[in-house]
C-alpha cells in the first residue's frame, strides 16, 4: 500500500511538473503574440490570433493537472479553526466525515464530467473560434482530475487511518 | 398534457442590463399578465446563473426551457447557429418563405431546440475605428473581434485580436487595438464611445437574437399554450420597428458623441457590403455544406 | 445552500470540496437531475477558461522568481545601506524592502515568506522583541495585495466586473500611505520603548558602495514594474497581457544577474502551480455555486431584501465592510471574494455607487483578513518561519497595531475617497 502510494504521488508530480511547463509556455506565448503584433518580424505572422483561446485553456488544465498534486500535498485551502478547538479525537472522526464527502463529490463530478464528454463527443461537437476544436478534448480533463482525485481521496484516507487520531495539518490560505 | 396553467423558466445569453434583456423582461410581463392560467415565464436571469456560451446547451438538455440567445453563442451545437445574422429578410417573410420551417427542420434535429421567434432584428453591425480609412482596406490596423466578424475582418486585411469585452476600453485608448466590430447599438453602455473616432457605414449582418425553446418542453405543451405563446412571440416580432428608430436614435447620439462617419463611394460601398455577405456565406457553407446552401437562397435577398 | 457549504467548511473540508458537494445537490435539486448535472461540469470546465484570470499566476511566477533566484537578498542590501540609523531601523528596514517586493511580486505569500526567512533571523538576533520583529514584515506582507502586481486584486476584478486595471492602480496610494504609517509607527514606538528595538551597530558604507546595490539591484528591479506600466501606456498590450510581460522581465533580469538556474526556475514555476492551482481550483467550486445561487433565485432575492430596506447607501456599504471583516476572521481571501460578491455587486451596482471605491475598500479589508487573529494566513507563514521563541501569543499581539492601521486606512479611504479614486482617474 505505502509502496502505491507513493507510486502515485509520482504520477501526481508528474502531471504537476506539466502544469509549470504550461504556465512557462503560456508566459511565452502571450509575450510573442504581443511581440508580433507589434513589431513586423514576420510581416505574414501578425499577433498569434489564437493565443487568448489557448491561454485559457492551458489555465483550466493547469487547475486540472494540479489539483490532485496539491491534495496530495495538504494544499488546499480549508478552515481548521473547529477541528484545532474541538477534542483530538473527535476532529479526527471530522475528519473521516469530510473525506467521505470529499470522495462521493469527486465520484460524482467524475461521473457527470465523463457524460458531458462523452454526450459531446456523440453529438460531435465543435468549439468554433479562432480554432475549431472538438469540444469534448476541452471537457474530458475534468473527469480525469475529478478521477485522479477520487484516488488520491483514498490514499488520504489511508494515511488518516495510519497516522495519529487527530485533525491533519494543511493550508489555510492562500494569496 | 392538460391545459393547466405551466411555468417556463427562461434565461438570458446576455447581461441583465443590455437593452435586449430589458425589453425581454417588458415582454414577459405580458406574458404573464395576460397568460394567467395557460402560460407563465419564471426569468431567472443572465449568465450570472448560465454563462453565455452554455446557455445553449442548458437549452438543448432541459435544463432551462426557454432562452434568449443570440446563435454566435451556440455555434458549439451546430454550427449553422451563426448563420441567422447573414438573413436579409425580415422574419415576418421568413416565416412566409420557408425559412423559419428550414430553420426549424435544423434546429429541432441539431440541438433539441424550437426556434420560436426573433425579437430582435434590423439592428445592423458596424466597424468602429479610432483611425480613419479611406478605403475598405484594413491591412495594418489591429482590430478586436469576436468570431462574428473574424472572416470579413480578416478579408479586408486586418490583424485580428480578440480581448475579453472588458478590456476593450482600455486596448482602444492604448492603441492595442485600432477598431472593433459592434452592433450599432451598445457601444454607449461599454463607454467605448469615448475612445472610439470613426463608425464606417454601412453597417452588414444583423444582430441576430432570439427566443428558443427546448423542444420536448414544447411538444409537452398543450395546444392551447402553443398557440398562446406563438400569439405573444408574433405580437413582439410586430413591434420589431422600434429597433429601426433606436438604430436612428443610436446614430444621432454617436454623432453627438464626436463618432465621425466614414462613407465610401457607391461603387466601394456596395463592394464591401456584398464582401461581407460574400465572405459569411462562404464561411457557412464550409461549416455546414449539408444546409449551408439552402438556408443561403431562403435567407438572403 | 450558504448554510450548507458553513457547514462543510467547518468540517475541515477544503474549501473548493465544500462548493463542489453544495453545488452537486444544488444542481440536481435546482438544475434539474442529470442534466443538470452535466450542465454542472460544463460550467466548471468554463469557470477557470478564462482569459482574464491569466494574470494570477504570472504575477505569483514574478514573486517566486524573486525568492528562489535569491535576488531578494540583494534588494534587501541595496535598501539597508541606503537607510542611516533611526529608531527601529531594521524593522524599517522590512517595511521599505517589504514595499520594494510588493512592486514586483504579486503574492502575498511569497512576498512574506521571503520577508520572513531573511530578515527575521537577523532581527531576532540583534535583541529586537518578537512583536517588533514580525509585526512590521506580517503588515507589509498584507500590503502586498494593495500595490500591484497582485493576483487578488486581479481575481476581484474578474469576478466583480470592476476595470481590473484601474482596481490595481486605486491600490497604489493607499498602499503605500501603510507602508509610511507603518514606519512611522515603529519610529515612534521605538523612540517611546527602545529595548524593543535595540540599536546595533551597521557596516555604514560611503560614497558609490552605499549606492551600488541599490543601482545595480533595486532599480533595475523596480524597473520591471515601469516595463509592465509602460507596454501598457504605449499600447503594446492589454493589462492582462502586460502581466506576461511583467513575469517574462523578471525572468530575464534573473537570467542577467546569472542567477537563474534551471533548478531555481523550477522551484518558482512549482511554487507559482502550487498557489495558482489552489486559487484557481476554488474558483471552479465557487464559480458555478454563484451561478446555482443565481439559478435559485435567492441571489435576487437578497439583492432586494437589502436594496428595498430603504437604507442610505453609505450605511449598505458599511454594514458590508463589516460582514468582510468578520468573513475574514474565518474564511480566505478567494472564498471572501465568492461568498459575498454575488450579492454585493448588484447592491453596489443598483446604488449607483463608484465601483472603484468600493473595490480598493473591499481590497483593505482582504488584506486586513490576512492579518487578523487567530487565522490570517500571514499569521500562520509567519509562525511557520519563526524559530520555537517566537509564540503565537507573540505573533497576535504583534500584529494588533497594524490591524488598528489598516482599519484607520479603510475609514480614509470610506470619507475620503479620493485616496482611492484620484489616481485611477487621473491614469485612466
Ligand atoms: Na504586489
Ligand atoms: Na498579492
Amino acid at each position: 500500500m505505502e509502496r502505491l502510494s507513493e507510486l502515485y504521488g509520482k504520477l501526481l508530480t508528474g502531471f504537476a511538473l506539466v502544469a509549470c511547463l504550461l504556465l512557462f509556455l503560456l508566459m511565452l506565448m502571450i509575450c510573442a503574440d504581443v511581440l508580433l503584433r507589434n513589431l513586423a518580424i514576420f510581416p505574414g505572422l501578425r499577433g498569434l490570433a489564437w493565443s487568448n483561446e489557448i491561454s485559457e485553456n492551458m489555465l483550466y488544465l493547469v487547475t486540472m493537472l494540479t489539483a490532485p498534486w496539491l491534495l496530495r500535498r495538504g494544499q488546499h485551502i480549508r478552515v481548521d479553526i473547529v477541528l484545532v478547538a474541538i477534542p483530538k479525537q473527535t476532529a479526527w472522526y471530522c475528519e473521516w466525515v469530510a473525506d467521505a464527502f470529499a470522495l462521493a463529490c469527486c465520484v460524482v463530478m467524475m461521473v457527470y464530467g465523463g457524460s458531458a464528454a462523452i454526450a459531446s463527443y456523440k453529438a460531435g461537437s465543435m468549439v468554433i473560434k479562432t480554432l475549431i476544436t472538438p469540444e469534448w478534448w476541452a471537457l474530458a480533463p475534468l473527469p480525469v482530475a475529478f478521477a485522479l482525485l477520487a484516488i488520491e481521496v483514498l490514499f488520504r484516507m489511508q494515511r488518516l487511518y495510519a497516522g495519529e487520531r487527530g485533525p491533519r495539518d494543511e493550508a489555510i490560505s492562500a494569496g | 398534457a392538460s391545459a393547466q396553467e405551466v411555468t417556463l423558466r427562461m434565461v438570458s445569453a446576455f447581461s441583465e442590463n443590455s437593452i435586449y434583456v430589458v425589453r425581454l423582461q417588458k415582454w414577459i410581463q405580458t406574458v404573464n399578465a395576460e397568460g394567467k392560467g395557460t402560460l407563465q415565464i419564471n426569468f431567472i436571469g443572465g449568465p450570472k446563473a448560465i454563462p453565455t456560451f452554455e446557455v445553449g446547451n442548458a437549452l438543448k438538455t432541459g435544463v432551462v426551457d426557454l432562452a434568449l440567445s443570440a446563435g454566435a453563442f451556440y455555434t458549439n451545437l451546430m454550427p449553422e447557429a451563426d448563420a441567422l445574422k447573414l438573413a436579409q429578410i425580415p422574419i415576418a417573410e421568413q416565416r412566409k418563405n420557408g425559412a423559419f420551417e428550414l430553420i426549424n427542420e435544423i434546429w429541432n434535429k441539431k440541438a433539441n431546440i424550437y426556434y420560436l421567434g426573433r425579437p430582435v432584428e434590423g439592428e445592423p453591425f458596424h466597424l468602429y475605428l479610432t483611425k480613419k480609412i479611406t478605403k475598405p482596406d484594413l491591412t495594418g490596423l489591429k482590430i478586436r473581434i469576436t468570431p462574428v466578424y473574424r472572416d470579413f475582418f480578416q478579408a479586408l486585411g486586418a490583424n485580428v485580436v480578440t480581448t475579453p469585452p472588458g478590456e476593450v476600453y482600455t486596448a482602444l485608448e492604448r492603441g492595442v487595438v485600432d477598431g472593433y466590430g459592434w452592433p450599432i447599438g451598445g457601444i454607449f453602455d461599454l463607454n467605448w464611445h469615448e475612445k472610439t473616432k470613426f463608425r464606417v457605414d454601412p453597417g452588414f449582418y444583423m444582430a441576430e437574437v432570439s427566443v428558443l425553446m427546448n423542444l420536448d418542453a414544447w411538444k409537452k405543451l398543450a395546444p392551447k399554450q402553443r398557440a398562446y405563446l406563438h400569439k405573444q412571440i408574433l405580437a413582439s416580432e410586430a413591434d420589431n420597428g422600434f429597433w429601426l428608430r433606436n438604430n436612428e436614435a443610436e446614430t444621432k447620439r454617436q454623432a453627438a458623441a464626436g463618432i465621425q462617419t466614414i462613407k465610401f463611394d457607391a461603387a466601394t460601398s456596395k463592394q464591401y457590403y456584398d464582401k461581407a455577405y460574400e465572405v459569411g456565406w462562404a464561411g457557412a457553407i464550409k461549416a455546414s455544406p449539408e444546409y449551408g446552401p439552402r438556408m443561403k437562397k431562403l435567407l438572403s435577398k | 445552500m450558504l448554510g450548507g457549504s458553513t457547514v462543510l467548511i467547518f468540517l475541515g473540508l477544503p474549501v473548493a470540496f465544500s462548493f463542489l458537494v453544495i453545488n452537486i445537490v444544488g444542481a440536481w435539486l435546482f438544475l434539474g437531475g442529470e442534466p443538470g448535472m452535466v450542465q454542472l461540469a460544463r460550467n466548471s470546465v468554463v469557470s477557470v477558461a478564462s482569459f482574464a484570470l491569466t494574470p494570477i499566476p504570472l504575477f505569483v511566477l514574478m514573486g517566486e522568481v524573486l525568492f528562489h533566484t535569491g535576488l531578494a537578498v540583494k534588494v534587501i542590501d541595496g535598501v539597508e545601506r541606503l537607510i542611516r540609523n533611526l529608531p527601529g531601523r531594521l524593522a524599517v528596514v522590512a517595511v521599505v524592502a517589504g514595499t520594494v517586493f510588493s512592486a514586483i511580486s504579486g503574492s502575498t505569500i511569497a512576498t512574506t515568506a521571503m520577508l520572513g526567512s531573511l530578515m527575521l533571523p537577523v532581527m531576532l538576533s540583534r535583541g529586537y522583541h518578537p512583536t517588533m520583529a514580525t509585526g512590521p514584515i506580517m503588515a507589509i506582507g498584507a500590503v502586498d495585495m494593495l500595490i500591484p502586481p497582485s493576483a487578488l486584486t486581479v481575481l476581484l476584478g474578474s469576478l466583480s466586473g470592476i476595470s481590473i486595471s484601474k482596481l490595481l492602480i486605486g491600490g497604489v496610494i493607499p498602499g503605500l500611505l501603510l507602508s509610511a504609517a507603518f514606519i512611522a509607527y515603529i519610529v515612534v514606538r521605538v523612540k517611546l520603548k527602545p529595548e524593543l528595538a535595540p540599536a546595533s551597530e551597521f557596516q555604514v558604507y560611503h560614497g558609490w558602495e552605499k549606492l551600488r546595490p541599490f543601482f545595480q539591484y533595486v532599480l533595475p528591479l523596480v524597473s520591471i514594474f515601469v516595463i509592465v506600466v509602460a507596454s501598457m501606456a504605449a499600447g503594446w498590450a492589454t493589462p492582462t497581457e502586460s502581466a506576461a510581460i511583467g513575469a517574462l522581465a523578471t525572468v530575464a533580469l534573473a537570467l542577467a544577474y546569472r542567477a537563474l538556474t534551471i533548478q531555481n526556475l523550477l522551484q518558482a514555476l512549482r511554487g507559482t502551480a502550487s498557489i495558482s492551482g489552489m486559487i484557481l481550483f476554488i474558483i471552479v467550486g465557487a464559480t458555478t455555486f454563484s451561478q446555482i445561487l443565481s439559478f435559485t433565485g435567492a441571489s435576487n432575492g437578497l439583492v432586494e431584501l437589502i436594496t428595498e430596506q430603504g437604507l442610505p447607501p453609505l450605511a449598505v456599504v458599511a454594514g458590508m465592510m463589516l460582514i468582510l471583516i468578520f468573513l475574514g476572521v474565518f474564511v480566505d481571501q478567494v472564498s471572501m471574494m465568492m461568498i459575498t460578491l454575488p450579492i454585493f455587486m448588484p447592491v453596489v451596482q443598483k446604488f449607483g455607487i463608484d465601483l472603484v471605491w468600493f473595490g480598493v475598500m473591499f481590497l483593505i479589508c482582504m488584506q486586513m483578513g490576512l492579518l487578523l487573529p487567530p487565522h490570517g494566513m500571514l499569521l500562520m507563514t509567519m509562525k511557520g518561519v519563526s524559530p520555537p521563541q517566537v509564540t503565537m501569543a507573540h505573533i497576535f499581539r504583534a500584529v494588533t497595531p497594524f490591524v488598528l492601521m489598516s482599519i484607520l486606512m479603510l475609514v480614509l479611504v470610506f470619507f475620503v475617497p479620493a485616496v482611492a479614486v484620484w489616481l485611477p482617474q487621473i491614469l485612466g
